[in-house]
């Protein structure tokens, strides 16, 4: 697939501090991608950085082949940005608000824009924005981010401050842009909400990228608890497809990807005295690198971006 | 000029409207106002006499030096009947500071009120003087006056009376919004934006940063040039209600204004300077205002009165943007202008290309 978003050991340092270290990804065209941590783990670096808000102490970006800092004009061209603490003109009405910032686009989307803040989002544009609630403000927002005629949107939690209708609403905007070939990066901390729709997620950890799981894979993928009556094997047929995650005496918990009837047929030979098969959430990636109990030397960051 | 750029000078000049509408509107009324008052003055007796005593070249003669043999006169006692007590003749603007025709620059009258009679020596009567009458006093006064704030080259016509009237004799409020609507302007630009948090939504568009510095200059320009229109206009427009023995020309009126929003220029430039470097607005207003005090202090301690030209009270006038403020000879004759506006928007120049460096370098902070 083509990748439309590469870093390459991209560092940003302040002082002592990394903000980024060495951070290497792809993004490819068309997909959703999840960004994945806590506050000061780095994603609203990256993103400022993609954008050219932030010259990279080391390393680079790059979008569509653009330099993010010495291209940074066309990459904004070609990029829709919802920040993540967001700040707007309060005189303004909602309408002004979005034809100023169609305006400094060349004046495009201003008639799509208007069509999902009023339909979609359901808000009264002739209000003034000073009036509106931090949820109205984001929306309008919102509704701005997803009208922009570009080939990036990059949504910085998005759904926050929004009520639960309205963040899935936003999650189906963001399936719409998929659709229409716009490639999403989307920065949350609501794990269920970047689970549903990111294609890959990337997991990062104070300013290092940890892990970046596909999604789709993720989806196929089962988790299996078994338990056995007597001394389980130490070993599993090759081609069940079963990778053990964790022993507990006569319990193990398994991971699963394939046909799941020979598994079964397998089992039904072994003796089982219970079984549950499920998908695992993002949950359990998620705190294999931020849970209470995890440690920073435990963990090694990845590098270099392999692809699959 | 692309849309995006129109849109950018069109939400400054919404976001400042009130400012330098109540500016433009104040330097209106006072422009105005000085025209008033001069069609006032000029029926005066002592703006008369002051007027002649311009047609006969006197205001330009520098003040007469007094020889040693007066000043010992003065400083020892005088009998009735010594015919070399002459009464102190004092003139207010016996302390004006000395036209040299070897120097480029006009000097304005120093220290006009200083000059005082040498008190005698206690116990000692001091010799009659032939008494003024009011109306000498009168007159004594306003060319004193005059001449301190119009210096050698005051030509007394109703254009200079009404420019210095305005510039002068309005608390320094012509002075002073230049000065304001830079250090507001500048620091707007940048620091505040980033402050407000407004500057991501801005330049998460495909707006370049030197655009966006751009529009800002362009507004704070583009007002300085309101200022002068107005102030042209309010002199005019009072004309045609107050009538002046003399109508002052546009392009005389325009001067002056040139010279005081040139001042406002030199101020803003430095502004947005420091606001390039900074994410707050109050501290680049701060800097400003303490520069900005700062020169005029300077320039106070430079031209006070009686202090030799190489002295090092005049060190700080050289650093001064004050300086090269002279808004009646830029009315009468304009000689120094093109100089002096040169020196200020150089000043404005650099700052607005130091600011343009920094803010294409420099990393913007997320919003908090």
């Amino acid at each position: 697939m083509e990748s439309i978003i590469v870093t390459h050991q991209l560092t940003k340092k302040y002082g002592d501090f990394y903000a980024l270290r060495n951070l290497s990804l792809e993004i490819h065209r068309g997909e959703v991608f999840g960004l994945l941590g806590p506050n000061g783990s780095g994603k609203t670096t990256t993103i400022r950085t993609i954008l050219g808000m932030i010259r990279a102490t080391e390393g680079y970006a790059s979008v569509a082949g653009l330099d993010c800092w010495n291209d940074s004009l066309m990459v904004r061209e070609r990029v829709s940005y919802l920040p993540g603490e967001l700040r707007m003109f309060g005189y303004l009405s909602g309408y002004q608000h979005l034809k100023f910032l169609c305006e400094l686009r060349g004046g495009t989307g201003l008639e799509r824009a208007v069509h999902i803040a009023e339909s979609i989002m359901e808000l009264d544009l002739n209000r003034k924005v000073r009036r509106y609630s931090t949820g109205m403000k984001q929306k309008l927002a919102l509704a701005q981010a997803f009208a922009d005629p570009v080939e990036i949107l990059i949504l910085d939690e998005p759904t926050s401050a929004l009520d639960p209708s309205a963040r899935g609403l936003v999650l189906d905007l963001v399936m719409t842009a998929k659709a229409q070939g716009q490639t999403v990066i989307f920065s949350g901390h609501v794990l269920s909400e970047v689970e549903r729709i990111s294609d890959r997620v990337a997991i990062m950890r104070r300013g290092q990228l940890m892990h970046v799981e596909d999604m789709h894979s993720r989806r196929c993928a089962r988790m299996v608890l078994a338990r056995f009556d007597d001394e389980p094997p130490h070993e599993f047929p090759d081609d069940l497809g079963l990778i053990v995650r964790r022993r507990d005496g006569r319990e193990i918990l398994f991971e699963h990807q394939g046909e799941i009837r020979s598994l079964l047929d397998w089992f039904s030979r072994q003796g089982i005295s219970e079984i549950a098969i499920g998908t695992e959430d993002l949950r359990g990636l998620y705190d294999k690198f931020h849970g209470p109990d995890v440690r920073d030397e435990e963990l090694a960051p990845v590098l270099e971006y392999a692809k699959p | 000029m692309s849309k995006a750029f129109l849109t950018l000078i069109k939400r400054i000049m919404v976001e400042t409207r009130f400012f330098l509408g109540f500016s433009l509107l104040a330097l209106f009324a006072l422009s105005w106002f000085s025209i008033y008052r001069t069609s006032l003055s000029e029926g005066r007796a002592e703006t008369v006499a002051v007027r002649e005593m311009a047609q006969r070249g006197e205001l330009a003669k520098p003040a007469p030096k007094k020889s040693d043999e007066a000043k010992k006169d003065e400083a020892s006692p005088k009998t009735e009947s010594s015919p070399d007590a002459k009464p102190e003749a004092v003139q207010p603007g016996d302390a004006v500071a000395k036209a040299d025709p070897a120097k480029d620059e006009p000097k304005k009258a120093e220290g006009a009120e200083t000059a005082s009679a040498e008190t005698k020596t206690a116990g000692e009567a001091a010799p009659p003087q032939p008494a003024l009458t009011e109306e000498q006093r009168r007159q004594r006064r306003a060319r004193g006056f005059y001449q301190f704030l119009g210096g050698p080259d005051m030509d007394m016509s109703s254009g200079a009376i009404a420019t210095m009237l305005l510039y002068f004799l309005t608390v320094g409020i012509p002075i002073m919004l230049p000065l304001f609507w830079g250090i507001s302007r500048g620091s707007a630009a940048v620091a505040a934006e980033i402050e407000r948090g407004t500057m991501d939504m801005i330049l998460s568009r495909p707006v370049s940063r030197s655009a966006y510095l751009l529009a800002h200059v362009i507004t704070a320009v583009f007002g300085y040039l309101l200022m002068v229109v107005v102030i042209v206009a309010g002199a005019k427009i009072g004309e045609s209600f107050h009538s002046v023995d003399s109508s002052p020309r546009m392009i005389a009126l325009a001067r002056p204004a040139l010279n005081v929003v040139g001042l406002g220029l030199a101020t803003y430039g430095l502004t947005i300077m420091f606001s390039a470097f900074d994410i707050v607005r109050w501290r680049p207003n701060m800097i400003a205002s303490i520069l900005t005090i700062a020169q005029l202090v300077g320039y106070a301690v430079a031209n006070q009165p009686e202090t030799a030209d190489d002295s090092w009270y005049k060190v700080p006038g050289k650093f001064s943007v004050f300086s090269t403020f002279y808004p009646i000879e830029a009315f009468v004759k304009g000689e120094y202008l093109p100089r002096h506006m040169g020196a200020l928007i150089g000043v404005f120049a650099a700052g607005v290309i130091v600011a343009l460096w920094r803010f294409n370098r420099r990393d913007l902070p997320a919003n908090s």
